[in-house]
């Protein structure tokens, strides 16, 4: 598999993986990368399986993704060829209604 | 030829277009009869599920509303510097340019020093829609955000518990099925609040059926009025009833749901002696113990055939018992001798109504629905607003909840019925979709919920970043710190690195609805800048610096007034519909949505790429609908999109404008759905242990303490600061509750709501029992004074009746507005909130809801 | 054709649903009030009963109302309406005095909602309906009636608690409820034979 490509909020990172990289893979990778605030920002749970916090959305290639799928390898339906674009977008934390 | 119109002139337009309402968040689907451009007449819609074509009399009202006289048409600037209560602001009108400028320039200055220095307020008639107010807030990067008196008066306590044990944000009995209801500080059906309208149908229905109402209430009005008991209580001591109404069902009656425990709930669940959960120690799991086997297993193990309810068992060297054992252990001294003590009402009545509610729940027996086999139980304990606004908040709603899971109640047949808290979607889409879940501990998340935080499991407590503090305190969704007397106290103890500068305020009256009107006062002094959404100049606009014309509820689009569906659809069988609301009246002056205004600020500030995220989240669009972060939107083209995403290319806003409402049937297994998903809820919450540590390892060492045993596992009775007032002279409780004909502040200038308030006994009085005020020498009609033992008072004029508790003193809604801008609404009613005391004394330190009674005494 | 009307008090709650929508069907001025809603309270605490009485005209079998009138502005129509013809009533509300059921309303000067604002451009349309000088009240909104439509309290009534029918026909919807659930009207002692039956709450 090609590159893949990701955006936190307005930063944009390009990683490259093996084919049938899962999701929950990547989001290990970007963790090692970015430390463990991103993956408490990710992961709601701390102990395997994590589930993904509700406040944190993820959509790969335009669709939205839930724990159902993490486990799956990431499909290439990327702007790139045989790449998966990969859309992590965080909510503040806590907010009020 | 064209009928004549009133005028002898031929009528040219005569059109009913669909829309929904929005006088409280009840939401209900209405048409709008519209002749020549004026609006002549507002109706149900029968096509659409939410109201089935009724509406009631504050929706009716909407058109006086719509043409009042008194609406802001222009956007205002303050000239006069000096901000204060009744200190006039000196509107000069300004141009939309203008205003935007000024604010779009002075957010960009606060987002590049901080973001979080924004505040952001909304209304909650609008909900759920106006939490697309939220959707701004995530774009800018604030995470300061509330509903002013909303939340911290009528939910934090209710919808969290509602979430945690029936994945939903509100609770009804099976209307269709119930036999036993008792209501607890509750008006589900006979008043205002979540699918109000379609409810009072429902419940009438059950009354004629022959459902059995029973209401807990210091006032006997709305439902009680209607109900076959009325059951007077002393105020806030709902709980001790509740906590007293298990102990006569498990240790007197021996009635409760074995099997719905052991397989449904955390009943099993083995305890340490530490109070926390007996774990696998390889993966964490709770342990049960496996009678038939012997020994403890997982909770989730397939080979337990038979887990044990009762009973001790050793594991690991320790003596565990089963969560329920305990529930049952702890209510034991519960007596209904000891809950007469603190509720004023007798055993003899305590033990009768649990007697009822229990052979009432038919325990064991099942019930054929579309030819599906269901648990049948046609029992239910409901709660709301009354019964949840106490300092106690999250033990009383659970303590009542525990009433349904005992029996079994819970998502079943006849029996407390969380709002729609599954949902299979259309046939066409599979949209929405969403469906509770096993988390934590095998324990339920609700599908979906209002916020991106979830009542269960909470979040990990952290420091707080918020001016209210919510990531502290998981379990809350909005803070009274947000507009507190103490809350720069706190903010210094613990150390947070900015101050609120700006308040952007939609439709709401923070200075009417969250307390006394000196402590928000100051709060809103503090801020820099206030601009704010309106439809009416109030007592807020006081501390507004620029005042925005807001379209109202007939003039705006809303592509989902019902949705989530756990807020304000009707929960029970029959059909789905997701309604919108579309403009119904032309604009005029210069109003404009606040929608679209707001859209337009995030893109003038270069906030596109953050704001159409947001969006997508909101609006959960994916896929073709999903909005490209690099484009600019038009709020019709958002809609649009929303609408195209749940239910396909061909029910687009178009559709949607002609057909108003899109619908399909229920099916059993959404609306019964409890034996279809595999969750237990939580009648033991040993999660609160571990949370009420965390949060007490960060609290306590910035002063910020609370007794623990707001974070016991099992419900406690716990005094409001009320109760625990010594002075003899302060000797009545006060209260407030919802008048039918009222929203809150809101509905105050409505004059035909207004009329009707004159001739109604109660909205506009306060209401004294007859014998206690006689020994007073207090007569209907006095103009009475209400002290708390703070100090703060209000007066009004007294009602005299028999149908309220001898210590209490009841005042509907919150009125008493002083505004001279609101003509209809000046000098008519109680100020009820003034007597509230807004800090974190007040305040429930697991849900943050406040505490919402004084200890008064009445002078005249 | 004798039409009727069945309020159901037992479903009833005092929401003043139909009180608000005959002012918005008809654009009724303040303090008119076609439809409205008497609040009572009985008993002694704890034993408390509540009243809720939606009230309107009863549209009586030999109307007080229709005697007294000199012009003949009032009369009985074929299918029970008691109807005002406005060219007709001069005003002199001699069937103000002779309504037992306090069911009629007049207006000297025009009041608006907002009082010195003026009226709202719904008023503006509305109160053409209601001239001064002249005598108003319910009659089942015949309007509606004749396109096929229910009268609006009775559309609107959130709980359902109003029929409306033929009392004529004794398999109606309303002759039912009156036999089954026991209806009877308001005062029957007075002898004017209303056709509003309540229900027992």
């Amino acid at each position: 598999m090609g590159p893949l490509a990701n955006a936190i909020r307005t930063r944009e990172t390009v990683l490259a993986g093996a084919a049938g990289m899962t999701l929950r893979e990547l989001l290990d990778r970007l963790e090692a990368r970015y430390g463990a605030e991103f993956g408490h920002r990710v992961f709601r749970t701390a102990t395997p399986p994590r589930a993904l916090q509700m406040h944190t959305r993820i959509f790969v290639n335009g669709n939205a993704v839930d724990d159902a799928v993490l486990d799956e390898p990431l499909s290439t339906g990327g702007s790139e060829p045989g790449s998966s674009d990969v859309l992590i977008y965080f909510m503040p934390g806590a907010s009020g209604g | 030829m064209a009928a004549p119109n009133g005028k002898g002139q031929a009528v040219r337009e005569d059109r009913w277009i669909p829309s929904a309402c929005t006088i409280c968040y009840g939401g209900c689907s209405i048409r709008a009869h519209r002749v020549d451009g004026t609006v002549v007449k507002i109706e149900g819609n029968p096509a659409s599920p939410v109201g089935n074509g009724k509406i009631c009399a504050k929706g009716l009202a909407g058109i006086m509303l719509l043409y009042d006289p008194n609406r802001v048409n222009y956007p205002l600037r303050r000239t006069n510097p000096k901000k204060g209560m009744g200190v006039d602001p000196g509107w000069k009108r300004i141009t939309w340019e203008e205003a935007l400028e000024e604010i779009t320039v002075r957010m960009e200055k606060i987002r590049a020093e901080d973001p979080r220095q924004l505040m952001i307020q909304v209304t909650t008639t609008l909900a759920p829609s106006s939490l697309l107010f939220f959707t701004f807030g995530w774009a800018f990067g604030t995470p300061n955000m509330w509903v002013a008196g909303g939340g911290i008066h009528c939910g934090n306590g209710a919808h969290a518990v509602g979430g945690i044990m029936h994945a939903s944000w509100s609770l009804v009995p099976d209307f269709k099925h119930c036999n036993y209801a008792i209501y607890f500080g509750a008006s589900k059906g006979h008043g205002a609040g979540h699918a109000s309208t379609p409810n009072m149908e429902l419940a009438a229905d059950a009354r004629v059926r022959g459902m059995r109402m029973v209401v807990v209430d210091p006032i006997c009005n709305f439902a009680a009025s209607k109900a076959n008991e009325w059951v007077p209580i002393r105020v806030g001591t709902d709980a001790a009833m509740a906590l007293a109404m298990v102990n006569c069902l498990l240790n007197e009656f021996g009635i409760y749901d074995a099997e719905y425990l052991k397989s449904k709930t955390n009943g099993p669940y083995l305890v340490r002696p530490d109070g926390t959960h007996a774990r696998d120690p390889q993966s964490g799991k709770p342990l049960v113990w496996d009678v038939a086997a012997g020994m403890a297993k997982t909770h989730d193990d397939a080979s337990v055939k038979d887990a044990a309810l009762l009973g001790t068992y050793t594991v690991n060297g320790e003596a565990c018992r089963p969560g329920f054992e305990l529930l049952r252990e702890h209510v034991k001294s519960h007596s209904p001798e000891w809950a007469e003590k603190i509720t004023g009402v007798s055993a003899a009545t305590i033990r009768r109504l649990a007697r009822e509610f229990g052979d009432a729940a038919r325990v064991g027996s099942t019930i054929v629905l579309d030819g599906v086999r269901l648990p049948y139980r046609p029992a239910a304990a409901i709660y709301f607003r009354g019964a949840q606004g106490h300092k106690n908040s999250s033990h009383i709603c659970f303590a009542i909840d525990l009433l349904n899971q005992v029996v079994g109640a819970a998502d079943v047949v006849g029996g407390a019925l969380g709002f729609n808290p599954v949902c299979h979607g259309h046939p066409e889409t599979g949209r929405p979709r969403y469906v509770p879940r096993a988390e934590r501990d095998g324990l339920m998340t609700p599908g979906t919920w209002m916020l991106p935080h979830l009542p269960y499991p909470p979040a990990e407590p952290r420091h707080p970043d918020s001016m209210g503090f919510i990531e502290l305190f998981p379990l809350s969704h909005v803070s009274p710190l947000m507009a507190s007397a103490d809350q720069e106290q706190w903010w210094q103890r613990f150390d947070l690195p900015y101050r609120p500068k700006m308040l952007l305020n939609y439709g709401a009256n923070s200075l009417m609805s969250v307390g006394n009107k000196e402590t928000v006062a100051e709060t809103l002094g503090k801020f820099d800048f206030i601009a704010s959404f309106d439809l009416f100049l109030n007592e807020f606009s006081d501390f507004a610096d620029i005042i925005l014309p807001d379209a109202s509820y007939l003039e705006v689009l809303d592509p989902r007034p019902n949705f989530p569906f756990i807020f304000n659809h009707p929960a029970g069988p029959g059909m789905w519909g997701w309604p919108i609301r579309q403009p119904v009246a032309p604009l005029t002056h210069e109003r404009r949505s606040a929608r679209e205004v707001l859209l337009g600020v995030a893109y003038r500030m270069g906030l596109g790429p953050e704001m159409n995220m947001a969006l997508n989240v909101f609006y959960g669009l994916d896929g073709p609908q999903m909005l490209d972060p690099k484009r600019t939107y038009t709020f019709e083209e958002v809609a649009d999109r929303e609408l195209q995403h749940k239910f396909g290319p061909e029910h687009d806003l178009a559709w949607f404008k002609e057909h108003g409402v899109i619908t399909w049937p229920k099916k059993v297994e959404e609306v019964y759905w409890r034996p279809f998903v595999d969750v237990r809820v939580p009648i033991y919450w040993e999660f609160m242990i571990g949370l009420g540590a965390k949060i007490r390892a960060i609290a306590a060492t910035r002063g910020m303490t609370f007794d623990p045993a707001y974070y016991s596992p099992l419900p406690e009775w716990l005094p409001c600061p009320a109760h625990e007032v010594k002075d003899p002279r302060y000797d009545l409780y006060a209260f407030y509750y919802r008048d039918v004909l009222h929203t809150n502040g809101f509905t105050m200038e409505n004059p035909w709501l207004d009329e009707a308030s004159r001739m109604d006994p109660y909205s506009y009085r306060i209401a004294l029992n007859t014998e206690t005020a006689r020994r007073r020498g207090i007569r209907d009609g006095d103009t009475v004074w209400i002290e708390s033992a703070a100090g703060r008072r209000v007066s009004g004029r007294v009602r005299l009746t028999e149908g309220i508790h001898p210590e209490g003193v009841g005042i509907a809604a919150c009125a008493g507005h002083w505004t001279r801008h609101q003509p209809v609404a000046q000098g008519k009613g109680v100020f009820f909130n003034d007597l509230l005391e807004v800090d974190y004394e007040h305040t429930n330190p697991v849900n943050l809801n406040l505490d919402l009674c004084a200890k008064v005494r009445v002078t005249k | 054709m004798r039409y009727g009307m069945v309020i159901d008090l037992k479903r009833c709650f005092g929401c003043y649903g139909c009180q608000v929508s005959c002012k918005a069907e008809h654009a009724t001025p303040p303090g008119v009030f076609f439809a409205r809603v008497i609040k009572r309270e009985l008993g002694v605490y704890p034993n408390v009963r509540k009243v809720f009485l939606p009230v309107l005209c009863m549209h009586c079998e030999t109307p007080p109302c229709e005697a007294v009138c000199p012009t003949g502005a009032t009369s009985k129509r074929a299918d029970g309406i008691v109807d005002i013809d406005r060219e007709l009533c001069v005003g002199c509300r001699y069937c103000m005095q002779a309504c037992p059921y306090e069911a009629r309303y007049f207006n000297d000067a025009p009041r608006w909602y907002f009082g010195a604002q003026g009226p709202t451009e719904y008023e503006a349309l509305g109160y053409a309906k209601h001239p001064v000088g002249v005598v108003m009240k319910c009659n089942f909104c015949a309007h509606r009636l004749a396109r096929g439509e229910l009268p609006s309290c009775v559309v609107t009534c959130p709980t359902s608690a109003r029929t409306f029918g033929d009392l004529d026909d004794p398999e109606s919807q309303v002759s039912r409820l009156i036999k089954e659930r026991g209806g009877e009207p308001l005062h029957p002692e007075l002898g004017t034979g209303p056709s509003v039956y309540y229900l027992p709450a």
